[in-house]
């Protein structure tokens, strides 16, 4: 399915403005074929990473290679990977057709042909008929199809996307990322996308890469990022469990002992860490959301008071404050008659030792990157 | 009663553009007037002035020399001033950028009889003295500043993220510019080629340094202006004014549909 | 990023630098050249310095000029500073365009004739002296032109406009709501703009007062015109001096004009640095940074 040598193999890149280091020692491979998310926060560096492979921003150290090419911006394979604008940077002074058909002319392909590719492309995104069109005359919508367009009808090897829809509704975003994947299915293209949407990055990608402050936090598949953090960051960056501070008791048996604010709890050691546990280690404790009862004692117990219900769909999440650990986060299933509808405000939280585990600090320096498991596909959308 | 302030400073506003305005009105009012001496009331009204003001050859050459003074300076300032807000905007870091300014502006910070001056010792030194080119370079050192402001105004506010994408899909370093860029600018550039040919059209002092033989409309004006009245400078004053009306007002709407083209956008 | 529009940077201070640069330069180094056989000859000298300081005639120009420039330039701040807050808070926005091109349009109406006009208009037999007798109130014409105040007239016709844009330019600076803000504070309209407003236009009235100084200082055109052949200012005597090829003379005083701007320009400069607003900016900046 995958070929053995990656598609495009970056080994540790760096890029530094005057006094900020934006990317730090970044390592990372795509395959062919793959969809990859870039998710971390604002300022982690993912778009600096874009705009390095867009060829429009250099970078201070580094390699990155392409088929086996050294890739910089004056070399021909540059061409091949065609990005699609945060800003979507559509021209505003031309219409629909002369955008999309921009980088045909750049590459003198005749008027004909040109026209066309841009109506099968527009044709494509289901934009059909609007070549007239003037660009301010699109919805929000209609306009990031226009950039899609743009960079489609290139026939790119690699697709780069930088957050391609921030500023949209949920239900157009939903379109919009379901045109994404057939897309992505049938035209078998690379895809990189760039986003700080969590439900995003689960929804659309095989293989998801977090980033933070310029460094590469973890990169796996969407269930191992979700449910095998290999770092603090990693896993309160994911929302779907809490993360506690705190610094290893004891270490007996299989039960990791974690002196937290907010007092000592246990739970196993990380499977998939390689990290030793040492007693007196900074490390942080993690017990995922969906895992804390409400209504029952447990091997670990905390008290809380309430702070908000939020009812998403089939889930309650509740987000209950205990001091010295700040906010909490539960699930808690609505058709569950064992949770009293909880009239008052105060809690007790309980949770087993086995769904909890240890993460030492410093995070497991990470530097290679692990094989996909293309077949680990078994989503959950928080 | 009090006064309110804003009916003073208005007041104030119409007696100052009255003042302003008077010698220029009434040089153009005296233009039409058939005497040989000004004399108020006008009697006879006629154009004779303008009539001799079209057979001087002098007058003829110094227009002529003065309009491809100005539109060569217009090219060339627009064209410098691009290439610099485009260096000042993308390329220069933000801690450099009032010292480029500022060796790029320096021709406007001194009075331009040091340059005139310095100038004309220069080229008469490198042989290039009494020379329209030397008038061009000139005007183009005082005017590509201007040029280089205004085009800065419009160029800080244009999204980089086009110039980034046209370079992705494959556009050269030319096409981005008079593909992208350009048209985009439009209104800024031709505010700055008008103020340019503005500048230069009216410019005296260092065409009169370093112009030698060469003479612009100014230069032929101030031979004219002798210790005699010559009421022929009345008409040519008048057809410069209203030129220099036109083009200002053509400069003033230009700027404005920049500004307004920005905020539509934003 | 393609490195090959690097060069082209570097073409506008290339072009200063060969034009302007260059020559100042030279100019400079011909201060100190020799006047021999009406040609000017490379030298190292300083006796054009010495003659500077000794003839009576070169003196007196450059205490001519600095006190016209002064006052020019202190009187155009002083006659811009109620247009320009005419101009920003007087009109409405729609006529703001209006006022602003019947502001600028007579001082774009050609520099020499503008002077021309006002000779037309100040002389013996000029235009105001003909209303007047005309009008009955004065018997005898007024001798207006030829004097100081002809010059100092002119000038100020010139430097007044643009005076008043660069104020404009610094007052549009403020912001509103602060006007607003003090109002609601319980400040009067005086102590609002003493207190508020007036500082913002601060920088605006140094730059302008900068401007004017370094017109009138070069100018020669309205000395020229409107002073006939009472008032020989350094920029007059620098004209004459390059009629008779006497570059070295005329060099020597360019570089006292070049002195005399570099002095005013450090002097305004460090003014702006002591502007409310700019301490301001300054604090902000320093905030930013840490």
């Amino acid at each position: 399915m995958h070929s053995l040598t990656p598609l495009l193999a970056v080994k540790s890149v760096s890029k530094r403005y005057e006094s900020l280091q934006a990317l730090s020692n970044l390592s990372l491979s795509v395959n062919a074929g793959e969809f990859v998310c870039l998710l971390g926060p604002n300022g982690s560096g993912k778009s600096t990473f874009l705009k390095i492979l867009a060829g429009t921003e250099p970078k201070s150290a580094g390699e990155i290679t392409y088929r086996g090419h050294v890739l910089n911006p004056n070399s021909p394979w540059q061409k091949d990977l065609v990005m699609v604008w945060q800003s979507l940077a559509l021209f505003p002074h031309m219409n629909v057709e002369d955008n999309v058909g921009f980088g045909l002319s750049v590459r003198g392909i005749s008027r004909k042909d040109r026209l066309d590719r841009v109506q099968q492309t527009l044709r494509k995104v289901g934009l059909a008929g609007y070549g007239a069109r003037k660009i301010h005359e699109l919805s929000g919508g209609e306009q990031q199809r226009v950039a899609l367009a743009r960079a489609l009808v290139l026939s790119p090897t690699v697709l780069l996307l930088d957050e391609p829809f921030g500023a949209i509704d949920v239900q157009l975003r939903s379109q919009l990322q379901a045109l994404l994947r057939e897309i992505h299915r049938s035209e078998g293209l690379t895809i990189l996308m760039v986003t700080h949407d969590i439900s995003e990055a689960l929804a659309l990608a095989e293989k998801i890469v977090v980033l933070d402050h310029g460094k590469v936090q973890q990169t796996g598949c969407p269930n191992e990022v979700l449910h095998q953090p290999r770092t603090a960051m990693v896993a309160d960056f994911m929302g779907q469990k809490n993360v506690f501070l705190g610094t290893i008791m004891a270490n007996k048996g299989s039960v990791v002992t974690v002196r937290t604010a907010a007092g000592d709890f246990r739970c196993q050691a990380a499977t998939w860490l390689d990290a030793a546990i040492e007693v007196g280690q900074q490390a942080a404790y993690v017990i995922d959301a969906a895992k804390v009862r409400t209504w029952s004692k447990g091997e670990n117990e905390l008290d809380a008071t309430i702070e908000s219900r939020c009812i998403l769909g089939s889930l309650t999440v509740i987000r209950a404050n205990a001091p010295g650990v700040g906010s909490i986060r539960c699930e808690v299933y609505n058709g569950d008659s064992r949770t009293a509808l909880l009239a008052s405000d105060d809690i007790k939280l309980a949770w087993n030792v086995s769904d909890a585990f240890v993460i030492p600090q410093p995070a497991a320096s990470y530097a290679e990157p692990r094989p996909v498991h293309s077949a680990t596909k078994d989503l959950i959308i928080a | 009663m009090k006064v309110s302030g804003t009916l003073l400073l208005r007041a104030y506003l119409c007696l100052a553009l009255v003042c302003l305005a008077v010698p220029v009105l009434s040089m153009i009012w005296l233009s039409f007037d058939a005497n040989q001496l000004p004399s108020i009331p006008i009697r006879n009204y006629s154009l004779h002035w303008y009539e001799e003001v079209w057979q001087n050859p002098d007058i003829r050459e110094g227009l002529i020399n003065s309009v491809i003074v100005g539109l060569s300076v217009a090219a060339l300032s627009v064209l410098l001033g691009l290439v610099s807000a485009y260096w000042l905007c993308r390329r220069l870091s933000a801690r450099m950028s009032p010292l480029y300014v500022s060796i790029v502006s320096l021709p406007c910070f001194a009075p331009l009889l040091l340059a005139g001056m310095a100038m004309l010792m220069y080229f008469q030194t490198i042989q290039l003295a009494g020379n329209i080119g030397a008038i061009i370079a000139a005007h183009t050192c005082y005017c590509s500043p201007f040029a280089l402001s205004l085009i800065r105004l419009s160029y800080e506010r244009l999204n980089p993220e086009l110039e980034c994408a046209a370079r992705n899909l494959g556009a050269g370093n030319f096409r981005t510019i008079f593909m992208i860029i350009v048209p985009q600018l439009w209104p800024a550039l031709a505010a700055a080629a008008m103020l340019s040919f503005l500048v230069s059209w009216d410019e005296f002092v260092m065409s009169w340094f370093v112009g030698g033989f060469t003479k612009t409309l100014p230069m032929v004006l101030y031979d004219m202006i002798g210790s005699s009245y010559n009421p022929s400078v009345n008409a040519v004053g008048t057809v410069v004014t209203l030129v220099s009306g036109v083009v200002l007002f053509t400069v003033l709407v230009l700027s404005q549909r920049s500004q307004t083209a920005k905020e539509a956008r934003e | 990023m393609k490195i090959h529009l690097q060069p082209l940077g570097l073409l506008h201070p290339l072009w200063q630098f060969g034009f302007y640069l260059i020559p100042v330069a030279m100019l400079c180094t011909v201060s100190f050249w020799l006047l021999q056989d009406f040609q000017p000859k490379p030298a190292l000298d300083l006796q054009n310095y010495q003659q500077l300081l000794t003839n009576h005639v070169y003196q007196q120009g450059l205490f001519s000029s600095l006190k016209l420039a002064l006052a020019a330039s202190v009187l155009s701040v002083v006659l811009a500073l109620p247009l320009a807050f005419a101009i920003t808070f007087a009109i409405t926005d729609r006529f703001r365009r209006f006022f602003i091109f019947a502001l600028l349009w007579p001082f774009f109406s050609n520099y020499v004739t503008r002077m021309f006009s006002m000779q037309l208009l100040l002389g013996e037999q000029g235009v105001l002296n003909q209303v007047l007798l005309k009008l009955g109130v004065i018997a005898v014409p007024l001798k207006l032109l030829y004097s100081e105040f002809a010059i100092l007239l002119g000038l100020l016709s010139i430097l007044v406009p643009v005076s008043a844009m660069i104020i404009c330019m610094s007052l549009t600076k403020l912001d509103r709501t602060l006007l607003d803000a003090a109002s609601n504070l319980g400040a009067s309209k005086l102590q609002t703009f003493s207190r508020i407003s007036f500082p913002f236009a601060l920088p605006g009235a140094l730059g302008a007062f900068m401007y004017s100084f370094i017109v009138s200082i070069g100018d020669f055109v309205c000395p020229r015109i409107l002073g006939g052949n009472q008032v020989y200012t350094l920029s007059i005597l620098i004209e004459d001096r390059m009629k008779v090829n006497d570059w070295p003379m005329a060099a020597v005083l360019g570089v006292m004009i070049m002195v005399a701007s570099l002095v005013v320009m450090s002097a305004v400069l460090y003014g702006f640095t002591l502007t409310p607003t700019a301490m301001f900016a300054q604090r902000q900046a320093r905030q930013n940074e840490s």
